[in-house]
């Protein structure tokens, strides 16, 4: 269980002040496919960095499984993501000198198992996303979907119960969204909480729980 | 699996690794070059001292004796035998050996003689106890020098260069001498080396005969070996040691008694003063800081550079610590490799250097005619050896550079919060 207690988030630039998550409460149950939709701006990506433990609310809580992530120092933080969290992010942010498959090692590489163990949990995800022929091939030489499944079978590598997904389709034509999304929806059906961040309406009509941002808040819940 | 990664970020990274390790790389060559070269002057120069088992050679400088059939070396003055009793019992004096050189006109040419004094010769004296051919002087021998006639022993040169061998007569002074033993010291040049060692007494005979103002002088030597205990302190022991000897012959301590270490000889024979050896040791230090700093802020601008990587690595479950340890694991390889490379190119350099270098050993250390039956192995070719605490210390301080500048690095990636750097894309 995620649960989001009046979390607030506020940037400073200078003197301004933008709040970004302003006092949201929201409650997404284990193996829900929760879909936040609202526009570019409205809070969704800063949404799904508290509930990963990448940012922490300048107010309010975030509790997952009953442990409050404002409580918790920064290994424990560390520790939180590489057991719990998978993050497909916007951008895939897969780094460029690494290859297919030590991008998808690359969660595993601090862990103590041996390194034939690593490559054949990243080799599993690898063939799951259908790119078990581009292993040795660099980021700048897949496609834009190419990349976006490489990113989610790194989230996945760690086998986390949480995976979180901004924006998985923008950048993508149509019929590649649809694939990402697909292959979302095949590892949330294996009993993974899904939790995607999108502008993409379309991508409500999966959404077995709907949160709808606005200016930081949620003004829309069902 | 760090270290596997850490070693392939390293390969992946050229100019990064390029840039760091040819820093390294060129900090240790120099310093490496430098101290080896340097070492390699000390080795050269201690080495004439340390066949003769001596650290310090001790002569007066006087005005020649008059031209005659036997006269003594060069320059060098008669220091009474009874010296070498009151400089052993100066403290850090370990052992002492007195030596008679002098030269024996033998048309046409001049034979070098150098005589031993019977007591120490086993510890400090420039004839190895140690035959290519024959024997050594027995103590009778020494002490009595004709009771089976006069021994003499060669050097090898010598004895090839007139076909003398063992059993051989030679005649110096109007005096049959027969030959003993033949010692080997081609290309090792010695302090006191000679190219005929005879007992001193049967020396002393010979140069009393041919020199009236020598008569009257009691025993005496002309060149003395000291050798210093283990912490000796050698200025307080140069300073007794003049004392002492200006005392015995009346001249003057600073000007005419003579006091020659390897130390002393260092700059006459290398060609390179201490003044200069010791610029040349601050320039490489300071090169070493120079490159240390270059390294620091390469490795903390690579970690700037590398902020999504790390970023990332924070997103996906890496630890500060994990971090850390892949940066340092990488600045460790970059400084091993630049350190070991600098080492390679450093020994390289100092080993051309050797091979090239020729030095003269000064004439006082070695008092050669200038007709001598055979020359004397007077340059100094001295072969370069390595010196596992220098490379350890070059390697020991290639990786401190690097993981300082890794650490700074790390400490750097520490304070980057994830969602900031994924931010700053």
């Amino acid at each position: 269980m995620i649960e989001l207690r009046q979390a607030t988030k506020i940037y400073r630039k200078g003197r301004i002040e933008v709040k970004a998550v302003d006092g949201v409460d929201l409650k997404i149950k284990d193996g829900e496919l929760t879909v936040i939709v609202g526009v570019s701006g409205s809070g969704k990506t800063t949404l799904l960095n508290l509930i990963a433990g990448l940012d922490t609310p300048t107010s309010g809580s975030v509790l997952v499984d009953g442990t409050d992530l404002t409580k918790l120092d920064n290994e424990q933080l560390t520790l939180y993501r590489r057991e719990k969290i998978g993050f497909v992010f916007q951008f895939f942010y897969l780094i460029p000198t690494l290859t297919v498959l030590e991008n998808v090692m690359l969660p595993l590489v601090p862990l103590p198992m041996s390194a034939k163990e690593k490559q054949e949990r990243a080799m599993r995800l690898i063939e799951a996303v259908g790119l078990a022929d581009r292993i040795n091939h660099l980021p700048g030489e897949l496609s834009g979907g190419e990349q976006q499944r490489v990113a989610i079978a790194r989230a996945l590598v760690n086998d986390p119960p949480i995976l979180l997904a901004d924006e998985p389709t923008s950048d993508l034509d149509t019929q590649t969204g649809d694939q990402v999304v697909e292959l979302l929806r095949r590892f949330h059906a294996q009993g993974k909480t899904l939790i995607i961040a999108t502008h993409d309406e379309r991508l409500t009509q999966i959404a077995s729980h709907l949160v709808r941002m606005r200016d930081g808040k949620i003004v829309e819940e069902a | 699996m760090i270290l596997a990664y850490a070693w392939r970020e390293v390969a992946r990274r050229k100019t990064r690794t390029t840039l760091m390790v040819m820093s390294i790389f060129f900090a240790i060559a120099l310093f490496v070059s430098v101290l080896a070269v340097l070492n390699f002057f000390k080795e050269a120069v201690s080495l004439p001292f340390k066949t003769a088992g001596a650290d310090m050679v001790v002569e007066t400088f006087v005005e020649p004796g008059p031209w005659k059939r036997v006269r003594l070396a060069r320059h060098l003055g008669p220091i009474p035998l009874s010296v070498l009793n009151e400089i052993k019992g100066i403290p850090g004096v370990e052992d002492v050996s007195g030596l008679l050189l002098f030269w024996s006109w033998e048309a046409p040419r001049m034979i070098n003689i150098a005589a031993v004094d019977p007591s120490d010769l086993e510890r400090v004296s420039p004839v190895s106890t140690r035959t290519a051919l024959g024997r050594m002087f027995t103590r009778l021998e020494l002490s009595v020098p004709s009771f089976e006639g006069y021994s003499a022993i060669l050097d090898k040169r010598f004895a090839e260069t007139f076909g003398l061998k063992v059993g051989s007569q030679i005649e110096l002074a109007g005096r049959k001498f027969t030959v003993i033993g033949i010692v080997d010291y081609t290309n090792v040049p010695r302090v006191g080396q000679a190219e005929v060692f005879i007992p001193l007494n049967v020396a002393l005979e010979m140069v009393r005969e041919s020199h009236e103002y020598l008569r009257g002088k009691g025993d005496f030597v002309n060149m003395i070996l000291v050798k210093l205990s283990a912490g000796a302190d050698r200025k307080a022991v140069e300073g007794k040691i003049r004392q002492i000897v200006a005392n015995a012959t009346g001249l003057n301590p600073e000007k005419q008694v003579k006091v020659f270490t390897s130390e002393s000889i260092l700059p006459d024979t290398t060609g390179v003063s201490l003044l200069t050896q010791q610029m040349f040791k601050v320039i490489a230090i300071l090169m070493l800081i120079g490159i240390a700093l270059l390294v620091m802020k390469t490795s903390v601008a690579a970690v700037t550079e590398r902020t999504q990587e790390i970023g990332i690595m924070k997103a996906v479950g890496w630890r500060d610590s994990d971090i850390a340890k892949l940066i340092l694991t990488e600045s460790a390889i970059q400084g091993l490799i630049g350190g070991i490379l600098g080492c390679i190119a450093g020994y390289a350099v100092a080993f051309l250097y050797a091979a090239t270098a020729k030095f003269n050993l000064p004439h006082p250390i070695v008092p050669y005619s200038c007709l001598p039956a055979a020359a004397p192995p007077q340059t100094l070719s001295v072969a370069m050896k390595l010196s596992w605490e220098l490379i350890i210390l070059a390697l020991v301080i290639s990786l401190a550079m690097s993981l300082l500048g890794g650490y700074l690095a790390a400490k750097h990636a520490a304070t980057m919060r994830p969602a900031e750097a994924l931010r700053r894309l």
